[in-house]
């Protein structure tokens, strides 16, 4: 028999291609913009104005030092890759469920409250936030890599450092320090303040850099990031003492799916931290330690590049590269923090005189006319800003269409339409019920435990508040509840939850129960699962069905618990509703 | 003596108890509806039905499981009623025959299912029309017949038609701010209500027209804060009261309870109040030079013997036979023990592991 994961599409691809689409024309956009101010500063002089105002350095230097230029260009690039890592397919409907969710359930209270307003948010509109996020990202990354200097150039680079606390705090949960398990290897205290630390080294005059006091400041950071690693793997309540705790990170990396040769050092490694975790903890406090205080008091080359080696190592082999799994979103904290190192190492200390020797990495953009500068700056400044706020100011409106068709996290999705699996039982007044005799109406069709103390009151009382606020309309609907509670499938039991949580007084209120065999049958028609544990309520998946009044179903309402923290369910069900009976 | 025991009362009602000569408002004592009953279902207890036979109601995680045993505990098995949440507590009534547990109500699951089980049989679910009170004796299946307390102050019997209610505080004592908690029975027609309250009102009621009238217990009046569900059968029978002092003490009845003589006083104990009785056998966990002790008595209360120190944290006394039984004590996890000496000797008993942990992830939908 067919259940709800048989029925419903999966419509990830849909906001994915949506989110391409949008993208697209976020581009288009911002390059049509980039493009007017670059022609426009040609003819109109307050645009070129504008635009000298924007790219003209306050300094008299010719060349920008080789060091600040890799960091510069290497940020830019790792803006960009966090801005391509929030397009991945499974970004516009897993931002919320799989990586703000988990970090708000281990979080205190407050966080949840906290980042509510950007769940909610997000769930209503997954494709213009997830496209936002995208476009900033991407935006700062070009406006760092062609805004060598001018004050384009130090916007960028306070935008990245007020981005970056706002991920650090709405995305990495505070960089997980508010629940137990923030570890080096995790990437705690969160990849993006290095972000933050290498854009705030970036504002240092260039003359600092002439003079190594900007690289001091970069590797020194380093050390006392270091230095927090291995407090973080020292502390008890950080459970990294522990088998679970250390072998975590190199568990969950060997299972993502990768190349075998990435992946089996990490599984041996796995099985080692499994076997002997307090001997790899020590180890790796060791290291850090010994590397912390090293590059505290000395930068010479062979130091830097111990540093660099234990951030590569791991990146490999305890961050996985900070990108698998389809749900990163960031390269984690190794490779910046090895990016930030670098810039410390001593051949790329040099004089103005050397830059023509410099890495190839670095972009020489005082070789482009200025003219295509101004007008990438002006693309970038375009997806940074203007892209960005053009997509905010839609989203106080109704939710996207592509999250009415399925929000990220529950909501309202279109499924084929089949016939209903027909069903006979008993309501809460004795009366029996059939899904053939609700013909003609439109029927909604959900699954509660009568005995439930957790989502089905909520959600029965949101069905009322639903119906209330449909007025006339819900004379033309029928609102069904399946019993799913093996034990508790008496008359009197669905009377009682009726009684207890305000629907008594629909007419139009149905809370069927019958013998669990039966009941069993039509939970399975309808693709509903139940589990009976040893102690406590039932467990058993939620979901709303919409049938037409032919007796087809129209449409589907996924994961009610979702539903809750968005505080829509009542609205998503009166709104489908109104919908369905145009 | 009277101050040091009021100091040392953790349970609300206790302190309550002791409030009452300080706070001239009835209202402010028992106006709210959190006053926990004495002897609280929330709490660690125990039901014998033989010598080696029973259940005990601990706490494993975040829910309440029942746990049956035939031979002493040394092995028991779950028979936690299924389907449905716990973590307010299990209210039971057992014999040898028959048992029936309440699912104590709380949060959004405001009116409390019942399951009544005969024999080795299965559980058979039926629903209150309202909350059980959290007090263990608040349900009672007896001679055929399911009654129980309802946190809306109403005696309700279950019929074949649906719940009928026998009594209520609204006819018992309408004007005391009566909480009744407690309900048993001897037979058939003879029953008792016992409750809590401010001093003064009788504090427990009895009927022997099967719950059509009911009349107070006079001796339960006075100075009685709360008195315990009763213990006895037949004509005799002993029934603990407490008094706003912070001193509880046996009344026992010959004659059905026509005439009551009241025994001696102890001071209460620093937890729940933990007592067992055997015919004219009461023992009696009190307080000694500000510790607990268990006290015995052989002439149902009359006089005390000090019989030592129990486990700290007692909360349930069950005596199976000659000066033995079992005991369970609060704490993390709720300690087992077996009863010897008439009440001077405490051994611990090992449950299995995963008593502690099965109602640690309870489901949920």
């Amino acid at each position: 028999m067919p259940g709800p994961d048989a029925a419903i599409p999966d419509l990830g691809p849909q906001l994915f291609a949506l989110l391409l689409r949008c993208l697209l024309w976020a581009a288009v956009g911002a390059f049509v913009f980039g493009a007017s101010i670059s022609l426009l500063s040609r003819r109109v002089p307050a645009v070129a104005r504008w635009r000298e105002i924007l790219l003209t350095a306050p300094t008299t230097r010719r060349s920008e030092p080789p060091a600040r230029a890799f960091l510069r260009v290497s940020l830019g690039l790792l803006w960009i890759a966090t801005g391509l890592l929030q397009a991945q397919p499974k970004m516009p409907a897993g931002f919320v469920p799989e990586v703000l969710g988990p970090a708000s359930d281990s979080a205190p209270p407050w966080f949840g409250d906290l980042i509510g307003p950007l769940a909610r948010a997000w769930e209503r509109h997954p494709v213009s936030a997830d496209t936002a996020t995208v476009t900033v990202q991407v935006g700062l990354g070009l406006l760092l890599i062609f805004g060598r200097r001018g004050r384009l150039a130090r916007v960028a680079l306070w935008l990245s450092i007020g981005w970056s606390a706002a991920v650090w705090i709405f995305g990495e949960a505070f960089g997980g320090l508010l629940y137990a398990g923030a570890s080096w290897l995790t990437g705690a205290p969160g990849a993006v303040l290095v972000y933050a630390a290498a854009a705030s080294v970036l504002l240092a005059p260039w003359e600092r850099w002439d003079r190594g006091t900007a690289q001091l400041i970069a590797r020194r950071f380093t050390a006392v990031w270091l230095g927090i690693g291995a407090v973080l793997q020292a502390l008890p309540f950080e459970e990294q003492w522990t088998q679970d705790g250390i072998s975590e990170p190199f568990r969950t990396a060997a299972g993502e799916p990768q190349p075998a040769l990435l992946v089996r050092p990490i599984a041996r490694l796995a099985t080692v931290a499994t076997g002997h975790p307090a001997a790899v903890n020590a180890t790796l406090i060791v290291l850090l330690t010994v590397t912390a205080v090293s590059l505290w008091v000395s930068g010479r080359t062979f130091v830097v590049v111990a540093g660099l080696a234990l951030c590569a190592l791991t990146w490999w082999l305890g961050q996985d590269f900070g990108v698998f799994g389809g749900t990163a979103t960031d390269p984690n904290s190794a490779l910046p923090l090895a990016v930030l190192l670098a810039c410390a190492l001593p051949g790329l200390a040099a004089h103005e005189a050397t830059v023509r020797t410099a890495p190839t990495l670095i972009v020489r953009t005082r070789n482009i006319p200025v003219g295509v500068v101004a007008a990438l700056a002006s693309l970038a400044l375009g997806l940074t800003i203007v892209v960005p706020i053009v997509l905010a100011s839609r989203m106080g409106g109704r939710a996207d269409a592509a999250a009415v068709a399925a929000d990220s996290n529950g909501g309202v999705r279109a499924i084929p339409p089949r016939a209903a699996p027909s069903f006979r039982l008993t309501d809460q007044r004795g009366q029996p019920v059939s899904m053939s005799a609700l013909r003609g109406k439109l029927v909604l069709l959900t699954f509660l435990d009568p005995v439930c103390t957790s989502d089905c009151p909520l959600i029965g009382n949101q069905l009322a508040i639903a119906d209330s606020q449909l007025g006339p309309l819900a004379q033309q609907v029928e609102i069904v509840a399946i019993d799913t509670n093996p034990t508790f499938h008496l008359v009197t039991d669905v009377q009682a939850f009726t009684d207890s949580h305000g629907l008594g007084g629909l007419t139009n209120w149905h809370f069927l129960c019958g013998p669990p065999d039966r009941l069993q049958d039509v939970l399975s028609a309808y693709g509903i699962s139940v589990d009976v544990p040893a102690v406590g309520m039932i467990e058993h998946s939620e979901g709303m069905y919409f049938i037409g009044a032919d007796g087809r179903q129209l449409a589907y309402l996924d994961d009610g618990a979702a539903a809750q923290l968005t505080r829509t369910y009542a609205e998503q069900v009166r709104d489908e509703i109104r919908s369905l009976l145009k | 003596m009277y101050h040091t025991a009021c100091a040392a009362l953790s349970t609300t009602l206790l302190a309550t108890a002791c409030a009452n000569h300080g706070s001239p408002s009835p209202a402010a004592r028992f106006g709210g509806p959190t006053v926990a009953a004495p002897l609280p279902a929330t709490s660690p207890y125990l039901a014998v039905t033989g010598t080696a036979s029973g259940y005990a109601i601990l706490p494993s995680g975040g829910s309440w499981v029942l746990l049956q045993t035939s031979d002493g505990f040394a092995h028991v098995v779950n028979r936690t009623p299924v389907a449905v949440e716990t973590d307010g507590g299990l209210i039971g009534s057992f014999a040898p025959g028959s048992a029936a547990v309440a699912v104590g109500a709380h949060d959004r699951l405001v009116r409390s299912p019942v399951l009544i089980a005969s024999g080795a049989s299965t559980w058979t679910p039926t629903e209150m029309p309202d909350a059980v009170v959290d007090a263990r004796a608040a349900v009672s299946l007896a001679s055929g017949t399911l009654t129980a307390v309802t946190t809306g102050g109403d005696v309700i019997a279950r019929t074949e038609t649906g719940w009928a209610t026998l009594t209520g505080v609204a006819r018992l004592a309408p004007d005391a701010r009566l909480r009744l908690d407690g309900v048993t029975w001897a037979d058939a027609t003879t029953g008792w209500v016992t409750g809590q309250g401010p001093a003064g009102p009788a504090m427990a009621y009895r009927t022997t027209d099967a719950g059509r009238t009911w009349a107070g217990v006079p001796a339960s009046a006075g100075t009685t804060v709360a008195a315990l569900a009763p213990c006895g059968a037949g004509k005799s029978w002993l029934l603990p009261v407490i008094d706003g002092a912070g001193t509880i003490s046996v009344l026992r009845t010959s004659d059905g309870g026509l005439t009551w003589t009241r025994g001696s006083a102890l001071p209460v104990p620093g937890g729940v109040p933990a007592w067992a009785c055997a015919g004219p056998q009461v023992w009696m966990a009190g307080q000694a030079s500000g510790a607990d002790r268990v006290f015995a008595s052989t002439d149902g209360g009359q006089s005390w013997v000090d019989r030592g120190a129990p486990p700290p944290g007692l909360t349930s006394l069950a005596m199976t036979g000659t000066g033995a039984g079992f005991a369970v004590s609060a704490g993390s996890p709720a300690s087992l023990w077996t009863v010897s000496g008439d009440g001077a000797h405490f051994a611990p008993i090992v449950l299995p592991d995963w008593v502690a942990t099965i109602g640690a992830e309870p489901g949920g939908d």
